[in-house]
C-alpha cells in the first residue's frame, strides 16, 4: 500500500487526524495529527496566557495548511526565525513546527510525502507550560530532545512501519512554496 | 460549519450586543492576519527576484538595513503599518488595497485555484518593466 493511501486510511479509522482548515481556507497542505497532538491543541483552557499561546500555534498550524508560504532550516541548531527547522542528526529525518513566542513551544514532526506532516508530539522549549505534560526541551544537547526525537520515530514505526519519512536536502521534496532561511 | 469552527466563532458570529470575544480567540485571529500578512508580502517579493530584486537592493531603496530586511523577510511578525508600506513600496512600487471579509459563512475554498489567484493578486510584471516600456 502506498504511503498516501496508508495514511488516508488511518484518518479514516481515526487512528491519525487531519487539522481541518478553517472554513473558506484553501486546503493546500495536510497536518497529520497523533491522538496526543489533537488533544493537545483541543483540550479546554481557561483564558489567559496559555492559551493565547496556542491560539497562536493552532493559528500557525492552520496556515501551513492552507498553503502559507513557509520559512524552513534545513541546518540543525540554525534556525532563527523559519516556521520549520530540521532537527540534528539529519538522518532521524525529525522535524519540528516552530512557534517563537515566549513560552515557546515546538512540534516535532516527520514529512509523510510533499506537503503532508506527520504531527507526532508536542513539547514546551524553555519552560513548563501547563498544558503539556512534559518536561521543557532546553538546552540543544538535553535528554528532552532526544526524548522527542525518539517519540516522533517511535510514532512513525507505529502507524507507518513498511515506509521511510521524506529526506534529503531538496526543499521541493518536502514542501510547496517554502523557501530557506 | 465544523464543531471546531462553530466554537471558534461562537461570540463573534453573535453581534455587537453579543458576549466579549475571548482574549485566546482575538489572538488566533491576530497570529492569523501576521501569518496572512507575510504571505502577502512574501510572495510578491520572491516574484520579484526573477526579475532581479535582491534583499540588498530592497533594503537601499527604502532605506533600511538588510539586517531588518532579512528579518521582516524571515517569518511572520508583528509588522508596524509604515514597515508594510515601505516594504510594498520598494519590492514592486505598491499600496495595499484596503478590503475586508467576513470570517463568517465563509464558502469552502476551491484550492486548485490557488495558484491562478496568487498569481492575480501578487503581479506578475516588475516595476521596472512597466516603467521601460
Amino acid at each position: 500500500m502506498s504511503i498516501r493511501a496508508e495514511w488516508q486510511r488511518l484518518v479514516a479509522q481515526q487512528e491519525l487526524f487531519r487539522l481541518p482548515e478553517l472554513q473558506g481556507d484553501p486546503r493546500v497542505r495536510t497536518v497529520l495529527m497523533t491522538r496526543e497532538v489533537q488533544d493537545d491543541l483541543t483540550k479546554e483552557l481557561p483564558e489567559g496566557p496559555e492559551a493565547n499561546r496556542r491560539s497562536r500555534l493552532l493559528a500557525r498550524l492552520h496556515g501551513i495548511v492552507a498553503g502559507r508560504h513557509l520559512v524552513v532550516c534545513l541546518i540543525p541548531f540554525e534556525a532563527r526565525k523559519a516556521v520549520i527547522g530540521r532537527l540534528d542528526r539529519i538522518e532521524d529525518a525529525v522535524w519540528d513546527i516552530r512557534c517563537q513566542d515566549s513560552p515557546a513551544v515546538r512540534i516535532f514532526c516527520r514529512f509523510v510525502e510533499r506537503d503532508v506532516l506527520f504531527a507526532a508530539t508536542c513539547r514546551p522549549r524553555s519552560v513548563s507550560v501547563s498544558w503539556l505534560d512534559y518536561l521543557p526541551l532546553g538546552d540543544r544537547n538535553s535528554k528532552e530532545w532526544k526524548k522527542g526525537i525518539e517519540a516522533t520515530k517511535r510514532q512513525w514505526g507505529m502507524f507507518f512501519p513498511a515506509h521511510d519519512p521524506v529526506n534529503g536536502d531538496d526543499l521541493d521534496e518536502y514542501l510547496s512554496s517554502a523557501t530557506i532561511e | 460549519m465544523s464543531t471546531f469552527q462553530a466554537q471558534l466563532l461562537n461570540e463573534i458570529a453573535a453581534g455587537h450586543d453579543g458576549p466579549p470575544i475571548p482574549e485566546s480567540k482575538r489572538v488566533y485571529f491576530q497570529e492569523r492576519y501576521r501569518e496572512r500578512l507575510f504571505d502577502f508580502i512574501i510572495t510578491r517579493f520572491n516574484i520579484q527576484k526573477q526579475f532581479g530584486l535582491t534583499k540588498a537592493k530592497l533594503a537601499r531603496r527604502i532605506g533600511r538595513s538588510p539586517e531588518t530586511i532579512t528579518r521582516w523577510l524571515s517569518g511572520p511578525s508583528n509588522l508596524e503599518s509604515d514597515s508594510v508600506s515601505e516594504l510594498l513600496l520598494g519590492i514592486n512600487a505598491e499600496e495595499m488595497d484596503m478590503d475586508a471579509h467576513s470570517v463568517l459563512d465563509r464558502a469552502p475554498a476551491n484550492v486548485y485555484r490557488l495558484s491562478e489567484r496568487r498569481l492575480e493578486s501578487a503581479g506578475t510584471t516588475s516595476f521596472s518593466h512597466r516603467v521601460a516600456r
